[in-house]
């Protein structure tokens, strides 16, 4: 089930009436139940692979922390570990390291044929393994006690705001809430229907218009020429944004709405001055689950320059591999984890040219072409991200010039529709502006204390959504992880 | 009412959480009220000014207004009922009056009627109509396959379709865009109210010519003509393309019965591309005249699609006059010898 479709809207009226009226443990199981039912609109006999997780994960948890020995946790965990892991292995790694075995072993003139399994990657499997180990290990270091409660821990792994596409939520942070009955107020309604109402405006105006050109050009990308390739990999950067952090947003104002916190998952990415920052603003929930369960273990920065590098690049390229089983996600990690060392290595460098220059007189300038330039460095990784092979990937970075001709009949092609597009460039336009506000909330305009003026603002983002948004089954990008 | 069910419970009956409460759900109220006067409002825009609607859209309405009303076909029951089907290829493609001529030329009494929708996904919903108000086709003539999928009860799938269930909560959806492309095309049409009376016309003349409309409004070349060497970064000359249907599909059994009950003579006939839109496709799409065959009552007739020069192209995807006079007779030639031995 989206949230971008009208079953979500009915779901969601249903369960959060019956919810309002509901105390206690009904509550939560009334929860429980409809957070399986949402996830099985998409496969029902998965939610098979959802139970197993819980299970296993509850058990090795209580096992963990009534373990007598370090020995005996230890492996009480690698268990846990292992059939999360496992579970990630079998749907989403075994085809591509079978496959990539294979074609290793064709090279080398081996005739070895790996079968390879027909099976479908269950939905955001990525995401609640993730979520679930990251309990499992924070138990492990002592930093959050055994959840006892099956109902508080299955409702941990299932709960239905953010259970396909996160935020991957730590246990320190959503198990208490559901210890406790949810504060539902008329301020967090507020907040929470205008949140769901802009990431459903991001979602449906922006990406989902943006959609079908961006997949006609990568399709076959030899069939167009640079303008084209540039115009799809800048409309690709904004429909990932719009697409992945409105998911978010709807994500936190459903859940707010129904007295739950979630993590902020994006803070204003594409404003970013360097790709560290980026990556400190840009899936969030993601990029510290990494920091903190793979880099930090590895040595993080506390280490031999080149060991530091290092643990950099494998951060990145593992982090790429997570989003997907192909060399184009990991090629799209070791292209971060590139730009991370060399923003490091080149730090003194630009620091002597920036004072050679003096740049430091024009702090604004240096801070445009600071976004500006990580923009792009962005943008050229995610034709990895988007492309179909390393390959396609190249050649569409290398043939961004010369521009060459643009018929802009080839809009209505990609269902653009040309009485569209200055409406959708004054959203992107508007995207930019609010985001940027959101960013800077001193800079709001005063306006925006009267109360007609929101609710003016409210009611044209929502018929935005009934005269420019895109109705039918399109789904996330980050589903498919 | 978030207050009232407040989980603290404990501030509910002081005189200020009551007051509170009083004005959350008078906020909540005019926000509903406010929302609802923006729909009647859009909603009485839309009716008041049918023609700021692109021509497709009005097009649309105007057919299935007649087609509900039983206006298709005259009365005289010694003629042929002739019924195409299709999407806005056919609407600008397939000319009655010239195809009754030709048949006329032959000997062959009949009526033809151009039922070719903008953006048509599905045809048997409209065809059950059509029949039920008495308007039974003697020959069907369908260029899109019908539409895939069964429609058994899924308690995992409440809502079939989001985008016609959209169109039908807001049915002035395209409002805003279409009046915002009416003041720009009306620019070049002598201004906004003379553009007005010329959409109007062009609908009356649409039903005139019994469901045939030249999408002129689409058209930005001289001459509604295509230029030779225009082309589009999406063409595959070198892929054929090729029609499908699901042979489970509850609307194929649908079609199937209305073929049998109503003695329907059903055939699939060629759509159209432009010149290096797509590459030649066989004189018959043998896996798609199987699939006729084995599952459903129609047969086939001719290749998936012609291939047709720019220059009878008025913009990239619809024919000029010249080019749905080139295509009816096509059609025309591949039916004839049918028509004879269907009578």
């Amino acid at each position: 089930m989206l949230f971008n479709s009208f079953q979500f809207l009915y779901f969601f009226i249903v369960v959060w009436v019956a919810f309002l009226a509901m105390r206690g443990t009904p509550r939560k199981v009334f929860l429980l139940v409809a957070s399986y039912y949402f996830y099985m609109c998409w496969n029902a006999k998965y939610i098979l692979v959802i139970l197993a997780i819980t299970l296993i994960d509850y058990v090795a948890g209580i096992q963990i922390e009534q373990a007598k020995t370090s020995g005996l946790r230890r492996i009480y965990l690698g268990v846990s570990l292992f059939c999360n892991l496992g579970l990630l292995v079998v749907f989403k790694y075994f085809n591509f390291l079978a496959g990539t075995i294979s074609s290793l072993a064709s090279n080398a003139g081996m005739g070895l044929d790996v079968p390879l399994l027909n099976i479908i990657l269950p939905v955001g499997l990525s995401f609640h393994t993730f979520q679930a180990m990251s309990y499992t290990l924070d138990l492990y270091k002592g930093k959050v006690p055994a959840e006892r409660n099956f109902l508080n821990y299955a409702l941990y792994v299932a709960f239905f705001p953010q259970m396909v596409a996160g935020p991957i939520e730590r246990p320190n942070q959503l198990l208490p809430q559901f210890h406790r009955e949810p504060e539902i107020t008329a301020e967090k309604i507020k907040s929470g229907v205008a949140q769901t109402l802009w990431g459903l405006f991001k979602k449906m105006v922006i990406a989902d218009s943006l959609a079908s050109f961006v997949n006609m050009v990568y399709a076959s990308p030899q069939q167009f020429n640079g303008v084209y390739l540039l115009l799809a990999t800048c409309f690709f950067a904004l429909q990932i944004y719009c697409d992945f952090s409105g998911y978010s947003d709807i994500a936190l104002g459903i859940a707010r709405i129904m007295g739950y916190e979630l993590r902020i998952n994006f803070q204003q990415p594409y404003f970013s001055r360097s790709i560290g920052e980026f990556w400190r603003r840009w899936h969030i929930s993601l990029s510290s689950w990494f920091r903190d369960y793979v880099y930090i273990p590895l040595g993080g920065n506390r280490v031999s320059k080149s060991r530091h590098y290092l643990n950099l690049m494998a951060t990145f390229a593992i982090s790429g591999l997570w989003h997907g089983a192909s060399w184009t996600f990991v090629m799209w990690g070791i292209l971060h984890g590139s730009y991370q060392i060399m923003s490091q290595m080149t730090q003194g460098l630009r620091s002597k040219v920036s004072h050679v220059l003096g740049l430091e007189r024009f702090p604004r300038l240096v801070a445009v072409l600071q976004v500006f330039v990580t923009f792009t460095l962005v943008t050229i990784a995610w034709v990895f991200f988007r492309a179909s092979s390393i390959q396609s990937a190249f050649y569409i970075i290398t043939h961004f010039f010369p521009l060459g001709h643009f018929e802009s009949a080839t809009l209505s092609v990609g269902k653009i529709p040309r009485a569209n597009t200055p409406f959708l460039a004054v959203f992107i336009a508007l995207l930019f502006v609010v985001e940027w506000l959101i960013a800077h909330p001193s800079k709001i305009p005063t306006i925006w204390r009267f109360g007609a003026f929101r609710k003016a603002c409210y009611y044209s983002c929502a018929f935005s959504l009934v005269f420019f948004g895109v109705f039918g089954h399109t789904d996330f990008i980050y589903f498919q992880f | 009412m978030s207050l009232e069910l407040n989980s603290e419970g404990s501030n509910i009956g002081r005189p200020e959480s009551k007051k509170k409460i009083s004005a959350n759900r008078i906020s909540f109220i005019s926000l509903m009220l406010g929302f609802l006067a923006l729909w009647l409002a859009f909603f009485i825009l839309y009716r008041t000014f049918p023609y700021l609607s692109s021509g497709s859209s009005v097009v649309y309405r105007a057919k299935i207004q007649r087609e509900m009303n039983g206006e298709v076909f005259p009365e005289d029951t010694d003629l042929e009922r002739i019924l195409i089907f299709g999407d806005s290829k056919v609407l600008a493609g397939f000319v009655p009056d010239l195809f009754d001529n030709l048949a006329s030329s032959d000997g062959i009494r009949l009526t033809s009627y151009n039922s070719g929708y903008p953006g048509l996904t599905t045809f048997v919903p409209e065809l059950t109509g059509m029949i039920k108000h008495g308007q039974v086709p003697n020959v069907l003539l369908l260029t899109s396959p019908w539409k895939a999928g069964s429609q058994h009860f899924n308690p995992f799938k409440m809502v079939e379709n989001d985008h016609d269930m959209a169109e039908d909560l807001f049915p002035f959806r395209y409002l805003i865009r279409d009046t915002f492309s009416f003041l720009i095309t009306s620019r070049e049409h002598g201004g906004p109210w003379r553009f007005y009376r010329e959409c109007r016309d062009n609908v009356r003349k649409m039903v005139r010519d019994r469901g045939y409309y030249f999408i002129s409004e689409q058209s930005h070349f001289t001459g509604n003509s295509l230029p030779d060497n225009f082309k589009l970064p999406s063409d595959q000359p070198d892929r054929i393309r090729s029609r499908n249907g699901d042979s489970e599909a509850d609307e194929l059994h649908e079609l199937n019965q209305l073929i049998v009950q109503n003695g329907i003579h059903c055939y699939y006939v060629p759509s159209y591309l432009r010149q290096g839109e797509a590459a030649q496709p066989p004189a018959v799409d043998e896996a798609f005249a199987q699939l006729l065959r084995n599952h459903s009552k129609c047969n086939l007739l001719g290749p998936d699609y012609f291939i047709y020069p720019n220059k009878i192209f008025s913009d990239e995807a619809h024919l000029n006059p010249e080019g749905a006079r080139i295509y009816t007779e096509s059609l025309y030639q591949l039916l004839s010898s049918s028509l004879h031995r269907d009578r």
